[in-house]
């Protein structure tokens, strides 16, 4: 239980680094739409990556949630270009 | 309708334990329907700009008076808008637009802003320019300048006497745009205050300058500004409608990590938490992206 605990904290901690690098980099090139979007999707991706490895780690991963976290990201991705859909 | 709403956000036995928000067919739907509003709003704002487009405000007076406001704040006179600054300010702003560049010096080495002041006919003895891209409103331009250091420095610099704008909207580096080109000058200098020089900001090498008596054309200026007042805001629109959209996912979310958690209920799906962290610094970032910069 202990070894599990550790794991999952160690997950979260890497998701929520690698949130805060991404999204705070897409932030400070608010004016560079290019680079926003190439952070944006590179963040996105490893959050799916971390997600998958987190799932395949406790032996529970089914492809109903690697799709659950693919339409998560497109979900953040779709809003990110609605919002800035007046600068593509 | 009260049933719908329960099954929409609530886990419960009629949705397998799950708030039917967070199947993954729902958030597929919601994918769609936010690539369908985008697709929509694109397509009205090209078409019918005056429904929906982004509201500008930017013009000259403003980010004038806001300039000369700050510098009687920090107790210095007031510039003066020169029509060959402007000129020198206004050809940056194409030359920028034509060569797809954003910076005070052109990547290819074929323009300095100095070239453009001195093309225009202002001899100058110190200049500097201030660039901003991206903003809506005067005010926001002049905060952001203020909060720069080396643009700050421009801004309180008493070496500065006149000033011209360029106020362009176009499209840079594949993005449409409004540039602001802010070009300070001074051609008769009398110090009032020791200062550093800053990056932005040029003293001629020519000594022969120094004391030189100028006599400076006046050109008549014509009020410049940059003002869309669509019936809709894009900006504001779109903002609004994706953050009720994210509250929405991330308030079902929160209700079933709490719901599963309290009841220990073992499903296939994916981690709460993961997807909450993401939807909350997703939140943040459109909470403090602004939009704009400056150079």
């Amino acid at each position: 239980m202990k070894k599990m605990g550790f794991t999952h904290k160690t997950y979260y901690i890497a998701e929520s680094v690698l949130l805060l690098v991404g999204f705070s980099a897409a932030a400070y090139f608010s004016s560079q739409i290019k680079m926003q979007i190439a952070f944006i999707s590179t963040t996105l991706v490893g959050y799916i990556v971390l997600g998958v490895i987190h799932h395949k780690t406790h032996h529970n991963l089914k492809i109903k949630i690697v799709v659950e976290y693919l339409l998560v990201a497109l979900l953040v991705a779709a809003a990110f270009l609605f919002l800035n859909s007046s600068r593509l | 309708m009260k049933d719908f709403l329960l099954q929409l956000f609530i886990p419960h036995q009629h949705n397998n334990f799950r708030a039917k928000l967070l199947h993954n067919s729902t958030l597929f739907i919601l994918v769609i329907f936010i690539f369908l509003l985008s697709f929509l709003f694109h397509t009205i704002e090209t078409r019918h700009p005056d429904i929906l487009g982004i509201s500008y405000s930017i013009t000259e007076n403003e980010i004038l008076v806001k300039t000369n406001q700050v510098r009687q704040e920090n107790g210095l006179s007031p510039l003066t808008l020169n029509a060959q600054l402007e000129h020198a300010a206004e050809v940056k702003a194409s030359d920028m637009f034509y060569k797809n560049y954003w910076a005070h010096f052109a990547p290819d080495g074929s323009t300095t802003p100095w070239l453009f002041i001195k093309n225009s006919g202002y001899e100058y003895l110190y200049a500097g320019e201030n660039l901003a891209k991206g903003f809506t409103n005067s005010s926001d331009i002049v905060n952001a300048w203020m909060k720069s250091p080396t643009h700050r420095e421009n801004m309180l610099s008493s070496r500065f006497k006149d000033v011209g704008f360029a106020i362009v909207e176009g499209k840079l580096q594949g993005e449409d745009t409004v540039l602001v080109v802010e070009m300070f000058g001074s051609q008769n200098f009398i110090p009032t205050q020791t200062e550093s020089k800053t990056t932005n900001e040029e003293k001629p090498t020519n000594n022969n300058l120094l004391g030189q008596s100028q006599q400076v054309v006046k050109i008549p200026v014509q009020p410049k500004s940059y003002i869309t007042e669509p019936k809709i805001d894009l900006a504001l629109g779109t903002r609004t409608i994706s953050l009720i959209i994210l509250f929405l996912v991330l308030g079902a979310f929160v209700v079933d990590f709490i719901f599963t958690e309290k009841k220990r209920i073992t499903r296939i799906v994916g981690h709460n938490l993961d997807h909450i962290l993401l939807v909350i610094i997703f939140i943040i970032f459109i909470l403090i992206q602004k939009g704009g910069g400056v150079l």
